[in-house]
């Protein structure tokens, strides 16, 4: 696959969470969409599979959000891998890298227009070396407490997509 | 804890608010302590048939009760 090539589309309703601190589904005008607190590191899974024909090198995140009330600050996503291929990983445990990549992002002046976080992994370690054909999880969290950069927006986040694509 | 309460009733009902963490905590911690500073005020505004036999967490759930009335976000 070539540079911007989608590798993978994910909705809210194909999400799983963690035990704890988890986004809030909840429904916008219709749209489905994750609730990320504004106080509180929250989390969200996504299941996949890469593609057969992914080309093996680095990927970029892109989280689609919106906001529940701000329309101005700067807001902070952070995403992980796990790769659970065949014959490796033990779904008992989790396994992701532990090495969050991170990007920010800011409101738009309408709460309801969405905003693009694009977050980089580069291929091999930060992918957790998912291969092609491979499945893998995503985790995505807000970066609420702003360890990584800037997150100065009191209120939810709004997740609607998160995309991947050959970087 | 105050401010994370706050920000997410917002964020329930959509309403637009774009004060940041910071700004929303040291309007917080305003209140609370403007709350401190007035409470002898308030607690002689109140008529002395009440103000001496209302509990004080009775006096602060009238305020309470007033402020919600003036107020009230739909």
């Amino acid at each position: 696959m070539a540079s911007g090539d989608t590798l993978a589309v994910f909705t809210p309703l194909s999400v799983s969470f963690p035990a704890s601190n988890y986004a809030a589904p909840d429904l916008r005008n219709n749209h489905p969409t994750l609730d990320f607190d504004g106080s509180t590191d929250e989390e969200a899974y996504f299941e996949g599979v890469m593609p057969s024909n992914y080309g093996g090198g680095s990927v970029v995140v892109d989280i689609y959000v919106g906001f529940s009330s701000a329309t101005s600050g700067s807001v902070r996503f952070q995403t992980d891998f796990e790769r659970v291929a065949s014959g490796g990983t033990d779904l008992d445990a989790d396994s992701f890298t532990g090495s969050m990549q991170s990007a920010g992002g800011t409101a738009n002046g309408t709460s309801g227009i969405l905003s693009k976080v694009s977050i980089t992994h580069t291929a091999g370690a930060q992918m957790d070396s998912v291969a092609a054909g491979e499945p893998f999880r995503l985790l995505v969290r807000r970066d609420a407490d702003g360890t990584s950069g800037t997150d100065d927006i009191a209120t939810d986040a709004e997740v609607y997509r998160v995309v991947i694509r050959e970087a | 804890m105050l401010r994370r309460d706050f920000a997410s009733e917002l964020s329930g009902s959509r309403t637009p608010c774009s004060t940041s963490k910071p700004d929303l905590q040291a309007a917080v911690d305003a209140v609370d302590g403007w709350l401190d500073a007035n409470a002898a005020s308030l607690n002689a505004a109140i008529p002395v048939a009440a103000r001496t036999t209302l509990t004080v967490k009775q006096k602060a759930q009238l305020l309470v009760y007033v402020i919600r009335r003036r107020f009230e976000v739909s």
